[in-house]
């Protein structure tokens, strides 16, 4: 009976463990032999210079700078992007009249739904062009609407402001993710079921105490992965710090982020490459994800509520 | 509802970090060695040179060429054309792509193909290829003679500015096909609209400012997010005419205070100056250079500086009888060492032949044929701009009011051009001063002091860093 | 603090019965703004789609010069000149091979994987776990360059294979890692009676759990398949060179980086449009999918 169940377990793992290890595994073993030498990604040979990069890192001020924008990312897009999906879930499922006990879910909450991933639907190239005219100082969109709300927009453009830019990306970010995550909260919203709702209309809970009370609770373990999920995004932004702010230093390095600063360093013909140094750059990258990845899971990890 | 605690759980993903730590170190030199940057060179083909054939190519071998799909994009049918000519049964595979640095692991891998137009904001930087010695010498083939004219070596043909900023240590690796022409454009039909001329002096250019001002269009204009490049060029012009061109080459050779030299604190505060009084289009630091230039086709922006390939750029979005032209950039006082019609020229779009190419000899070839001066003239028809080819500028038929002014400046200005190499040898200085000290100026956040301060220290930055290998002009 | 709470009035307890007139008000109003709040979302979403669409019909020079307004004339050509001069035609047909043949093998693979991790007991494995799980925070850009020489190595660039086996690979550590948390939810009791019904270990994994695990692959299959279509820096780095094996986001790409220099904005959103079509029809096809597979509890 054993035997056979391993050798089920090896049959079934063979492939897709080869394919894995090939195609995903060794190349990122490869790049962190390359950050112990001093590749500059065109010659044919390299040194090796042990931990030489990674010395040279610390002391390098533009990757604390990089460090402290992911800080800021790591904290903001979670949190927005988390708070908005689920005020849109909750109101799509509970918002709407109340019918008999308890509040029903809003007219259209189907279709809002589905409408709401559409970002997620685009591709980067299209978000680009998109947003970069709808931030323009000269008539765009979001300074127009600013303007209309009596807020004014910097002169220099959201983009071109050290203070703002950051900002405009994350909230690009934000608009892009927001559909994704009213999905999955709604999804786990509509697990629980409807006769703990009615039972606090029943006893005169309002929608907010609900949403803090018992929504909110139950729905802990998708907000765990959400955050967890986010807080990857959040470590490893870089597409739309590329498209936005392609020199970051225009706006006093404010949009350097670290995957960024990697590519800067590995690849674009703006700056010396030495793609030794940037694979360093990447694998500090890589522990800082799994460092965080590994806390989220303790620190948010918490009883369970049965139901 | 896993069934593991939270504890065991931690325990464990520590422990498979640690693995995959782990894993990592031994395995690499393994790795390293059978798929890392060692690659074997591959052997290379050669035919018998003749008198047709100088340069030994073998006539029956393919040909690789890799172009960039740019502003001037073209697959040079003529020049395939003319090629095949010579050499019937040659198989020519050519390709355009946005991102020649996707090259990289062919040329680290030792396989590159035969001929690379290596451009774009996505290049491989050249310097670091030449570092690497992965450009083939160009040498022979300037000493080859010339398609058009046997009698004629090729090195002859060419505008003698177009070797230096090709030549890495003293040898020729690079062929600057393109011939860039920068300086302040405008709309003629505009201007005489409004009667008027563009003032040949800075502090006559801050005068008519205003007067653009009260026109209603805003007097200058850059792309902040992507372009302020565009605006060191025109400093580091003025400031080229002012002390003359050892200024910009005392920068390129990274010389001890060389940001400090009077002519470019000039042209520093000049800058800072049409800054200040709103010179330029409010929001600038926020567009790209596509927006920014829009607004100048659209009549927002009268005057933008930039060079000689933007009418073919805006083509499809300028409204018709703008007529796009050029004027050398204002000097800055009448004292410059250089007189007004001094241009910023350069020999641009590098083409290269990888040394480990399979049929380099054919890329060398090919090079050959795009300079004979049919086929330079056709490629300027084509996109508008003016090669290095000498012989070919008077032969090129255009209707296009932007490469007559071009031509009409460059031969006003005759000796008087010079050009300034150190923002494309030197990356973090492309970064620390063309993008971020001027950004800095541009936005008010520091003035011409702070950038000059900014710069040096940049500069001195680069200098004084081995990873770094140097470069030098004369 | 606690003066506060003593001075202020206890409110009624608010039973169904209280005052119905005063809660039927509020009732109303607080609705209205939730549907205001949730249509300003929709819009901001949709907005953006709406305008890409629309711009890919108006002639060049009213992308900017009008860029909110309704084209002057509605230009089809657009679309032609997409389609032909920037061969999107071509990438089309190349992105349906390669997404299509990688979606079939990656799923196949995660599923496997996936049930193995979840559903035994046999050593090492929360290491392949953990192994896959890894996956999701190893930066992209880190491997990009040895992955070029380990595809090289095998001989696969420029070949739908190559990339089939490489999207494949990288789409593994998502989808092993939700599809694992989604097993371990099916009940037990299923596929124990079965194996006890004399049904082998691969009998069970595709007769049995298959079907049980429809909704969670179906939601993960979705996923992949967004992913994959907009999936960029692979192809460029492994398809460089050659346009016969080139796929739709680096025609995309292509045709952006030619707005620096040539400015064909049309046919630029034209090409999106194009590229984007059979994303947002699979995805309204299958939205509600996606929901079934969280709510069989997926991502717990």
């Amino acid at each position: 009976m054993h035997h056979r169940k391993y050798r089920f377990i090896l049959g079934i793992l063979v492939a897709p463990l080869a394919l894995y290890l090939v195609f995903v595994v060794s190349p990122n073993i490869q790049a962190v032999y390359y950050s112990l030498t001093d590749w500059s990604g065109y010659s044919q040979t390299q040194n090796f210079v042990g931990l030489e990069n990674y010395v040279r890192l610390v002391n390098d001020s533009l990757f604390w700078t990089a460090l402290r924008n992911n800080g800021v990312l790591l904290l903001v897009l979670p949190i927005t992007t988390i708070s908005l999906g689920l005020l849109f879930a909750f109101l799509l499922h509970l918002g709407g009249r109340r019918r008999g006990a308890v509040a029903q879910g809003l007219r259209g909450s189907r279709l809002y739904s589905a409408v709401y991933f559409f970002p997620y639907l685009l591709s980067v190239a299209i978000i680009a062009v998109l947003w970069q005219q709808s931030y323009n100082p000269q008539g765009g969109i979001v300074p127009r609407t600013m303007s209309a709300l009596g807020i004014d927009p910097p002169t220099d453009g959201l983009l071109g402001t050290p203070s703002t830019a950051l900002w405009a990306c994350i909230g690009v970010a934000v608009w892009h993710a927001v559909g994704f995550y009213v999905v999955l909260f709604s999804a786990g919203l509509a697990s629980i079921p409807r006769d703990i709702f009615e039972a606090a209309a029943l006893d005169g809970v309002n929608r907010l105490t609900m949403f803090f009370r018992i929504a909110l609770p139950l729905l802990w373990d998708n907000v765990q992965v959400a955050f967890v999920y986010l807080g990857i995004i959040a470590l490893d932004f870089f597409a739309i710090i590329n498209i936005m702010t392609p020199h970051p230093e225009a706006v006093g390095n404010s949009t350097e982020v670290i995957a960024h600063y990697l590519f800067t360093r590995a690849f674009s013909g703006d700056a010396n490459p030495q793609y030794g140094y940037a694979s360093a750059i990447g694998v500090m990258l890589f522990f800082l994800t799994l460092t965080l990845a590994a806390v989220m899971f303790r620190a948010s990890r918490r009883e369970k509520v049965e139901y | 509802m896993t069934t593991y605690s939270a504890d065991r759980s931690r325990r464990q993903f520590l422990r498979a970090a640690l693995a995959t730590g782990l894993l990592a170190v031994p395995g690499s030199t393994a790795l390293a060695g059978c798929a890392g940057a060692g690659g074997g060179a591959q052997e290379q083909v050669k035919g018998t040179e003749s008198e047709t054939n100088p340069l030994g190519v073998d006539a029956n071998a393919g040909l690789e060429v890799v172009l960039f799909a740019g502003g001037l994009k073209t697959e040079m049918p003529w020049v395939q054309k003319s090629y095949n000519g010579l050499y019937p049964n040659a198989k020519l595979n050519v390709t355009s792509t946005v991102n020649i640095n996707s090259l990289q692991p062919r040329f680290t891998g030792g396989n590159p193909p035969d001929f690379v137009n290596d451009s774009g904001a996505q290049k491989i930087p050249l310097a670091a290829l030449a570092g690497a010695g992965q450009l083939a010498d160009l040498a022979e083939l300037m000493d080859a003679p010339s398609l058009d004219d046997p009698a004629k070596k090729v090195r002859d043909t060419i505008i003698p500015d177009a070797i230096p900023v090709g030549t890495y240590d003293n040898q020729l690796l690079v062929l600057n096909y393109v011939l860039s022409t920068y300086g302040i454009w405008y709309s003629q039909s505009l201007f005489t609209k409004n009667g008027w001329t563009m003032p040949k002096e800075w502090s006559e250019f801050l005068a008519f400012a205003d007067e653009m001002k009260k026109a209603g269009l805003s007097p200058m204009g850059f792309g902040g997010t992507n372009a302020t490049s565009y605006v060191y060029e025109m400093m580091l012009t003025m400031a080229g005419k002012a002390g003359g061109p050892d200024v910009v080459k005392s920068i390129d050779n990274l010389e001890p205070n060389a940001w400090k030299q009077d002519a470019i604190k000039q042209a520093a505060s000049a800058i800072e100056e049409l800054a200040r009084k709103q010179g330029f289009l409010p929001g600038s630091p926020g567009l790209t250079h596509t927006q920014a230039q829009t607004e100048f086709v659209n009549g927002k922006i009268g005057c933008y500086p930039s060079g000689s390939w933007l009418e073919n750029e805006m083509k499809s979005v300028s409204p018709k009888g703008f007529d796009m032209v050029m004027a050398p950039t204002p000097r800055l006082s009448s004292s410059d060492k250089l007189p007004y019609e001094a241009v910023h020229a350069n020999a641009g779009e590098p083409f290269i032949v990888p040394k480990q190419a399979k049929n380099a000899r054919g890329g060398l070839e090919f090079m050959r044929h795009m300079l004979s001066v049919d086929n330079a003239k056709a490629y300027s028809e084509f996109t508008g701009s003016l090669t290095i080819v000498k012989a070919s500028h008077d032969k090129v038929q255009s209707d296009s009011t932007a490469l007559k002014s071009v031509k009409a400046a460059l031969s006003a200005a005759g000796s008087n051009t010079f050009t300034f190499l150190a923002q494309d040898w030197y990356g973090d200085l492309k970064k620390n001063i063309a993008t971020a000290a001027v950004a800095d100026l541009l936005a008010g956040r520091t003035n011409a002091d702070g950038f000059l301060t900014a710069a040096q220290a940049a500069a001195d930055k680069i200098a004084a860093d081995a990873n770094v290998k140097k470069f030098k002009r004369s | 603090m606690a003066t506060t709470t003593e001075v202020r009035p206890t409110p009624p307890i608010d039973r169904p019965t209280g005052s119905v007139g005063v809660r039927r008000g509020g009732e109303r109003s607080a609705t209205a703004l939730f549907q205001v709040i949730l249509a300003a979302w929709a819009l901001v979403s949709v907005l953006p789609l709406l305008w890409a669409t629309i711009t890919a019909f108006k002639p060049n020079p009213e992308v900017f010069s009008s860029p909110w307004a309704l084209p002057s004339s509605w230009n089809l050509d657009n679309f032609a000149r997409a389609w032909g001069a920037a061969s999107i035609g071509q990438f089309f047909v190349n992105t349906v091979i390669v997404v299509s043949g990688a979606l079939a093998l990656t799923m196949l693979l995660s599923t496997m994987v996936a049930y193995v991790v979840a559903r035994y007991e046999f050593p090492g494995n929360r290491f392949i776990y953990y192994l896959f799980a890894a996956g999701l925070m190893f930066p992209v850009f880190l491997a990009l360059v040895p992955l070029f020489f380990v595809v090289r190595n095998l001989g696969l660039l420029h070949s739908h294979i190559g990339l089939i086996l490489v999207y494949a690979a990288y789409a593994m550590p998502f989808s092993v890692f939700f599809l694992t948390a989604f097993f371990r939810t099916l009940p037990t009791a299923v596929a124990e009676a079965a194996l006890i019904d004399g049904c082998s270990h691969t009998g069970v994994l595709f007769r049995v759990m298959l079907p049980m695990a429809r909704p969670g692959i179906v939601s993960v299959a979705l996923f992949n398949f967004l992913g994959l279509w907009n999936q960029y820096l692979l192809p460029l780095v492994l398809n460089q060179g050659d346009k016969s094996t080139a796929v739709l986001t680096e025609g995309l790409a292509a045709l952006v980086a030619e707005q620096g220099y040539a400015s064909d904005w049309s046919a630029l959103f034209a090409g999106m449009i194009i590229a984007m079509l059979p994303v947002l029809i699979v995805y309204l096809i299958f939205h509600r999918r996606i929901r079934e597979g969280f709510v069989a509890g997926a991502l717990k």
